[in-house]
């Protein structure tokens, strides 16, 4: 990491690198914005649409304010004509969107890459997108037909089936009738289907609520393709530049659960550091529909030697991972016993389990016995009893308390507290035993303060043998940090982050963007996403509704990437 | 044994009170001045100066 700093300071093109990486990250939060805007055009369209709809369908009631069956055709034309009113003005602002996403990707690489290339690149990219055939087989055209097809099927559905009850139920009540026989409350309340108010409500709702519903197909359509068709512009951009050595997956934020993506991000199969690809066909991004995540562009100067050392597979890098993340990358937990018993193969990942389980059969393996026995890996245990330990014993006390276990072999190997809020102390025994390069010790700490993982806190993790460093707060969060070796003797940043931070944040604070309790709450984990990003550390945090989330979620996802992404460009500038 | 190293958690920020950061300076004064100490304290000058012009270099 230090020789990283060391040949970016003294490169010629260290200054076209680093506005590239600074207007990469501007674009991502245009891209976030854009995203939003584009969501937020498309509801309004939907809920346009299914205001008319419903006006429409009410505008056929009889006296009775029921709709009648001979009716039905011409209700049904005309919501059709008004759900193709939909398609059209979606097509034209996805079509538009597109246009947007594709300029905003080849933004970074004004200057650097030839002007006409990037017109000719965005232009190609949103081609691509267009064209683009999933691994289903499906083209753009033929979602796009499937969202108005499916639209039409959801409204008509529910149209058809009230009118159609409320005729059935109006003609037995007349045979009821004309019989002298009293109609039933359950035959009234059928009858009341086919009313136009309730019938206009029934059509609105098929279109717009809930997951599957048309609206929600169509923004998942958007989202996903906005973003390809960044992505690929970017990327298409950035493989012209003469320094370029690969494609890092960035794990969004607002990522919400374990998946595939945390693999992607994380693994380091090609030996050229974490969630680095060589090339635009060997980069699995996007890993899903809906992605929230992007790429970025990485110099071939960014790559050490230590990131070719640690070149690993996938299966061993998931190996090493906690319960969680096997779960979430591999999905079945027989897949994840299979991975444990060392019967799973790197191409193996992404096979279903119906599929594999088939596979496992033919070659003699008895499926039933890949069950997770013990649901709960080894390190996970160690590391929730100890978060456990420290919390609670930190609500008692007031105090800062510390565990300390090797990974590898689950022994406790510190358990202490110095009786004090803010400070936890070792011993010159304890101090050397975290500096022994061939530890891998998990060291978990309580913060009474509940904000996220202290500088003091990520040198002690930087020590060589201390693998993760863990603090948990009062509240429920959990930060953690695996930090370079490298770190806590490199000169400056320690300075050097602060001041990034503390000048993005104290403008923010003087403009009345957020108080100072807040910028309080938010100042280390600033400083820690900022990190992560620049690649000091990878850095996670669960917040579960504690002070700093509930801080982020008041402040805004816009105020929040502005502050990320200035304080980002200060701390490079600094550096 | 005798501890000499300590993994220090400030409990104030940048965006502090002026007075929370003396507060803080006093009690990081009253500790061993040990390397990690000392650069705790030259931080929260640092804090203090800026806190108390409102944030202004």
């Amino acid at each position: 990491m230090t020789s990283k700093l060391y040949t970016l300071a003294h490169n010629p093109r260290t200054v076209t690198r680093s506005t590239i990486k600074r207007a990469s990250n501007q674009a991502r939060a245009n891209m976030n914005r854009l995203d939003r805007a584009a969501l937020g055009d498309l509801e309004q369209i939907y809920r346009n649409a299914a205001a008319n709809i419903k006006n429409t369908i009410e505008g056929f009631a009889g006296i009775d304010g029921n709709l009648r069956l001979n009716n039905l055709q011409d209700i049904q034309a005309q919501v059709n004509t008004l759900l193709g009113q939909i398609s059209n003005t979606r097509e034209a602002l996805l079509n538009n969107n597109l246009e947007q996403a594709a300029v905003l990707g080849t933004q970074p690489f004004t200057g650097a890459v030839n002007g006409s290339t990037l017109v000719r690149v965005a232009d190609d990219a949103v081609k691509f997108t267009q064209s683009f055939m999933s691994k289903d087989g499906l083209q753009l055209s033929d979602r796009i037909w499937r969202l108005d097809n499916h639209a039409r099927e959801a409204v008509g559905g529910a149209i058809q089936n009230a009118v159609v009850q409320g005729h059935s139920a109006s003609q037995a009540a007349n045979e009821l009738l004309n019989r002298g026989e009293p109609v039933t409350a359950a035959l009234r309340n059928k009858i009341n289907n086919a009313n136009a108010s309730t019938v206009g409500r029934s059509a609105s709702r098929a279109l717009l609520t809930g997951q599957g519903s048309p609206r929600h197909n169509a923004m998942r359509v958007f989202r996903t393709e906005i973003n390809r068709a960044h992505g690929e512009a970017y990327m298409a951009s950035g493989a012209e530049d003469e320094d370029f050595g690969g494609w890092r997956y960035l794990l969004s934020p607002r990522h919400p659960e374990p998946d595939i993506c945390n693999m992607h991000a994380r693994v380091n199969k090609y030996g050229l550091g974490a969630g680095v690809y060589p090339s635009r066909q060997r980069t699995p991004w996007p890993a899903h529909p809906n992605t929230l995540s992007y790429v970025e562009i990485v110099f071939k100067d960014e790559i050490t030697a230590d990131d070719k050392a640690e070149k690993i597979n996938r299966i061993d890098w998931l190996k090493q991972q906690p319960l969680n993340i096997q779960r979430g990358v591999l999905g079945a937990p027989q897949k994840v016993a299979a991975l444990r018993k060392g019967l799973l193969a790197e191409n193996e990942i992404e096979t279903p389990w119906r599929i594999l389980k088939k596979r496992f059969e033919k070659k003699g393996i008895f499926t039933a016995d890949l069950k997770l026995v013990n649901p709960v890996s080894t390190a996970v245990t160690h590391t929730d009893e100890a978060v456990k330990y420290v919390v609670d014993n930190g609500l008692s006390t007031g105090n800062e308390h510390l565990v300390a276990f090797d990974q590898a072999t689950g022994k406790e190997l510190i358990k202490k507290t110095s009786h004090a809020v803010n400070y936890v102390s070792f011993t010159l025994e304890e101090v050397s035993l975290i500096r022994r390069g061939d530890r891998s010790i998990a060291l978990i700490h309580n913060h009474p303060s509940s904000t996220s993982l202290s500088y003091a806190d990520l040198k002690v993790g930087a020590h060589p043998g201390s693998a993760i460093i863990t603090a948990a707060g009062h509240d429920g969060a959990i930060f953690s940090a695996r930090v370079s070796s490298n770190f806590g003797t490199m000169a400056n940043v320690e300075q050097n982050i602060n001041r990034a931070v503390t000048d993005t944040i104290w403008p923010q604070i003087n403009s009345g963007a957020l108080t100072r309790e807040q910028a309080s709450a938010i100042h280390s984990h600033v400083q820690n996403v900022v990190m992560h990003r620049s690649r000091y550390m990878d850095y996670e945090a669960t917040f579960n509704n504690g002070i700093v989330g509930k801080t982020l979620n008041d402040l805004g996802d816009d105020i929040m990437a502005n502050i990320y992404t200035e304080a980002e460009t200060l701390f490079n500038e600094a550096l | 044994m005798k501890d000499n190293f300590l993994m220090i958690d400030p409990p104030v920020t940048p965006y502090s009170k002026p007075e929370d950061i003396e507060k803080w300076l006093t009690e990081l004064r009253a500790l061993a001045q040990t390397e990690e100490v000392n650069i705790h304290i030259a931080q929260a000058k640092e804090w203090l100066e800026r806190a108390k012009k409102g944030g202004d270099k």
